[in-house]
């Protein structure tokens, strides 16, 4: 778990201090490649929750995930539909999804240690 | 072991990845709302510069017209100079010294009332065009208002909470200046029942001035549509 922690925040560290910022054609696609990636994190905290986390499966589905995804908002501005939205759209609900459920999981859990506690206590 | 290790290395270098582009965004999108702001200031800088550079070339101008005038013979400049002098000075376009009373209108002071409109607060456009309708009325031969000069074709209008005089916009306070028989002008100032009213609401002092100067109109004169008729 330290790892995400130090990578996440060397890498905030490199962002910021990087001398030049993105150029500004590919701030649309930077913003729903983050978006997916963020979509992707918060499935594998679920999943982490839930005991079923696979580095392999996490690590290829952020890549794929933002790629796809910043490919797709290119055909969309080539084709002139705004496949953008739909990415937003698909993206926002999963993540809302996601963090539903890891509130699920995380209220399960504090509620069981805490019936465990009363029952040791008894 | 090896194999979970090796994972964990490539899931911390893909966080590190996914914290760059975090903070290349977040840096982006702030650069973004800088600039829209600075190109505003650049847009406005720009038409503030091109006006100086537009009024300097009207001045020009005026300067190669007067220089033309002066290379021509005096016999024909000499009455038609003297005609024009007395014309500006009739128009309003000379400045002219002389006794009067200024006048200061200056939005209300005081704390407002409990329930008074914000409106009764303001010094508004009438205000204005009755001290100088009243001015004028009682013999004053030159006026001006925040040094615009009183002329022909001067409006005093409302623009929000500024008047427009002569197409400027003025804030309060306003100064009217006066040149005219001081006595008379302080009568009629004092006199009126308006004036009186509006002073409980916003600030309106006056006083009589020994030498007051009144500067000349310096805007634009144009008629466009008025043509002199055929008498």
């Amino acid at each position: 778990m330290w790892i995400v922690v130090v990578g996440l925040l060397a890498g905030i560290v490199i962002g910021l201090a990087f001398p030049i910022i993105v150029p500004l054609a590919f701030a649309q696609y930077l913003s729903i490649a983050l978006l997916a990636a963020l979509d992707t994190v918060f499935g594998g905290a679920r999943a982490g929750l839930e005991g079923k986390f696979v580095p392999a499966t996490f690590v290829t589905g952020l890549l794929t995930n933002a790629v796809l995804a910043g490919l797709l908002t290119y055909i969309g501005n080539k084709l002139g539909v705004p496949l953008y939205y739909a990415a937003l759209f698909a993206f926002g609900y999963r993540i809302f999804q996601n963090l539903g459920t890891i509130r699920h999981l995380l209220v399960d859990r504090w509620i069981k240690s805490r019936s465990k506690l009363h029952q040791s206590s008894l | 072991m090896g194999n979970s290790w090796r994972w964990s290395l490539i899931l911390g270098m893909v966080c590190m990845v996914l914290g760059m582009g975090l903070s290349q965004q977040i840096r982006l999108v702030s650069l973004l709302n800088n600039t829209t702001r600075v190109q505003q200031g650049r847009i406005l800088t720009f038409l503030v510069t091109r006006t100086v550079e537009q009024n300097q070339i009207l001045e020009n101008q005026v300067t190669n017209l007067r220089t033309r005038i002066h290379t021509l013979p005096p016999s024909r400049v000499t009455p038609a100079a003297e005609k024009l002098a007395v014309a500006d000075r009739m128009a309003g376009l000379t400045s002219v010294v002389g006794p009067g009373v200024e006048v200061t209108l200056h939005d209300a002071t005081k704390p407002s009332y409990p329930g008074e409109p914000p409106i009764y607060q303001l010094v508004h456009d009438q205000y204005v065009l009755h001290v100088v309708a009243l001015l004028s009325a009682a013999g004053a031969t030159a006026i001006s208002i925040d040094g615009q000069r009183y002329v022909s074709t001067t409006s005093i209008f409302c623009a929000g909470p500024t008047i427009r005089i002569n197409g400027i916009n003025y804030g309060s306070p306003y100064v009217v200046l006066a040149v005219g028989p001081p006595q008379a002008l302080l009568t009629a100032l004092a006199d009126d029942p308006d004036v009186q009213g509006w002073s409980q609401l916003v600030s309106i002092s006056y006083r009589a001035e020994n030498h007051l100067k009144v500067m000349g109109y310096r805007g634009q004169v144009q008629f466009n549509d008025a043509r002199p008729a055929k008498i």
